[in-house]
Order: structure tokens, then sequence, then C-alpha cells
């Protein structure tokens, strides 16, 4: 049985959202096991999460065979550029473990790594705008008023929570630009993602993008911790900010995983 | 022409909007489910879905949610593109009224 048809049965529709389950439980033990055992954490993190950012990046890219060519359509672009930026975050992981392992760069921030997560945001956001776009007349005009006002709310609290620690250490330029790019870029893709969630709440079509959201929302929340943690000089190779980044690239694989064979 | 025969038509025009509108916004694989769906969950063929528009809006409800206004928007675009009819967007029509305008407008344009 291949990978598509075996996404398509009812029964292991289920079995492999418990196992992803499972497997975010499985990393959360180890996680709280490893704050006893720094060593072991630093290299369990190290070398699980390019692994994740893989599966997230090879789940896009089945979607994108799927859904592309002479099956295309109007979803081929937002999986292509889902499928683009999921390839700059897994090398930006890559690149983040290199300088750790090979470098012997313990904390490589800011590096070549921010330049590939960074990049990865333009295409997340066009998909995300691609994909909400088409739809855009299901928002009533109230709607749009109060998505508008939540996102300012949102964003205004994303950056006071970010610039004044920025502001008060004494970062160097590329430090600070880097630092103010991740708030300012989360709450852009924010932006997108929440209103995006209103839409496809409900229909059985859009239940691989709510896990796809997920993802985003975990990778912004670990952003948000990381850049706090780092700030504050608390932040360690294997802290509970990357198990945050491990269950958003699960969430992430999950969802394009279940794209792949759309289950109405 | 006659009725049967331009009946026919319209259905068959009805039909390939349906496709070309799901393929348009999703993929052909949404077309390929969507139709299996049909057949398997509710017992509606391909060539009965003229006669069950009620039951789509339904079911483009369940499947895509609030996006199925812009769903039966599009087929309703594409299928008055096929019969040379211009397309007046209603806030809140649903196709079956958008199907059912059309043939009053093909009906009056005959007559």
């Amino acid at each position: 049985m291949s990978v598509v048809e075996r996404s398509h049965s009812s029964a292991h529709k289920w079995k492999i959202e418990y196992s992803f389950l499972t497997l975010a439980v499985l990393i959360a033990a180890v996680y709280m096991y490893g704050q006893s055992n720094l060593n072991f954490i630093a290299y369990f993190s190290y070398a699980t999460t390019p692994i994740e950012a893989f599966a997230a990046f090879a789940m896009a890219a089945l979607l994108l065979r799927e859904h592309s060519g002479r099956r295309g359509g109007g979803m081929s672009r937002v999986f292509a550029s889902y499928c683009l930026g999921m390839l700059f975050w897994f090398l930006a992981e890559c690149t983040w473990t290199f300088y750790a392992l090979v470098a012997r760069i313990e904390i490589p921030y800011p590096s070549i790594a921010d330049a590939f997560w960074l990049l990865g945001y333009a295409p997340l956001l066009m998909g995300l705008q691609w994909q909400v776009w088409p739809f855009r007349e299901a928002f009533a005009p109230w709607k749009r008023v109060t998505i508008i006002l939540g996102m300012f709310i949102l964003t205004g609290t994303i950056l006071f929570l970010t610039i004044p620690p920025l502001l008060q250490g004494n970062q160097d330029p590329v430090t600070l630009t880097v630092s103010l790019a991740y708030p300012f870029l989360d709450a852009v893709l924010l932006s997108v993602a929440i209103p995006f969630l209103l839409l496809f709440r409900r229909g059985s079509y859009w239940r691989f993008a709510l896990f796809v959201i997920l993802g985003l929302v975990l990778q912004l929340a670990g952003d948000l911790a990381f850049a706090q943690s780092f700030l504050s000089a608390t932040y360690y190779p294997g802290s509970p900010a990357d198990m945050v980044f491990d269950w958003s690239y699960l969430a992430l694989a999950l969802g394009f995983y279940k794209g792949v064979k759309p289950n109405l | 022409m006659s009725i049967q025969a331009k009946s026919e038509a319209f259905d068959r025009a009805l039909i390939e909007s349906i496709d070309e509108a799901i393929r348009s916004l999703f993929s052909q694989q949404v077309v390929d489910a969507f139709h299996l769906n049909l057949k398997n969950k509710r017992s509606i063929n391909q060539q009965d879905i003229p006669n069950s528009l009620q039951t789509l809006s339904v079911v483009f409800e369940k499947y895509f949610g609030l996006g199925s206004r812009t769903v039966e928007r599009v087929i309703a675009q594409k299928l008055y593109l096929k019969l040379g009819i211009e397309f007046r967007r209603k806030e809140e029509s649903r196709l079956v009224n958008y199907v059912e305008s059309a043939k009053k407008i093909l009906g009056s344009a005959q007559a």
C-alpha cells in the first residue's frame, strides 16, 4: 500500500494523529529527563531537530508532488511555497547543528542559520496569503475589523515583550536586527495565520491546514521563548524552547502528510 | 436542439463547472475525493449532481466550511461563462439559486 493510499484510510487517519501525539509526549519526557543531564539533552536536541525539520520538508515535498503538474490546481503554488519555506527551515536547522557540532559554537546566534530561518518566512507568508485570498469574501466587514484590531493587539504584545529587553542589552547591530526581525515577522505571519484559522476551523478539507497553522504558531512560541531566554542569558542547548520547535516540526509534518490525500 | 438535448447540455456544463471550480480553487485530488465521497457516502453519482444541488450545498458546507460560499460562487461564474450569460454576484445566493436564475434567463431568451 502506498503512502498516499494509506493516508486515505479512515482507521489510519486517527492512527497517524495518535502516533504524532505519542511522539510529542515522548519528546517532552526526554526533555524533562534531559534538564538534569544538560550534555545529553544538548546532543539530543542537535540531532533530533534537523531530522524533524527534514520530515516536515519531506512531507511538504510529497504534498507538492501530489498536487502539482497535471493534478495541480489553485493549491499548487500554495504547496510549492510551503515546500520552499520548509526547505529553508530545514537548512537552518542543519546549519545550526553544523555550527554546534562541527564548528563547536554552542549557541550560533546570530549566524547563517538565522538567514535561512528568516528567508523561510517569505514563502510561508506567501503560501498562507495565497491559500486564504480566494476565500476572502467569507469575512464580513465586521469580522475584518475585529481581525485587524486583534492583530494590532497581538503585534503590540509581541513587540512589547521582545523589544524593551533587546534595547536594554548591549547587543551588536546584527544581533539587534536579527532579534527584531523575528518578532516582527512572527507578528506578520500570525496576522495571516489567525484569520486563516478562523476561516478554516470548520470544513473537513481544512483539517490538514489546522495542523500546519498549529506548527507555525508553535514556531512563533518557540521564537519568543528563545528570544526571552537568550536575552536574559538563560538559554542553553536543549532548553524547553527547543522542545517547542520539535513539536512545531512534528505538527507541520503531520499537517502536510494529512494534506497529501484530501479526507473530505 | 430538442428540450432534452438542451437540458443535457446544461447539466453537462454544470458538472464541468463544478469540477473546474474545485480544481481551480484546490486540485484534481480534491475533485476526485469529492466525487468519491458523493458516491460512497451520499449515493450521488456524477450525472445525478444537477438534481441534487440542495444536498450539494450542504456537502460543500461540510467539506469547505466558510469557504463553501466561494466554491459555489466560482462554480456559478464558470457555468455562466459557459452559457454565455453575464454573471452578477448576489450576496445571499447559493448554487441552486444561481442555477435557477441561469435556467430562467436561458428560457426567456429562447421564448
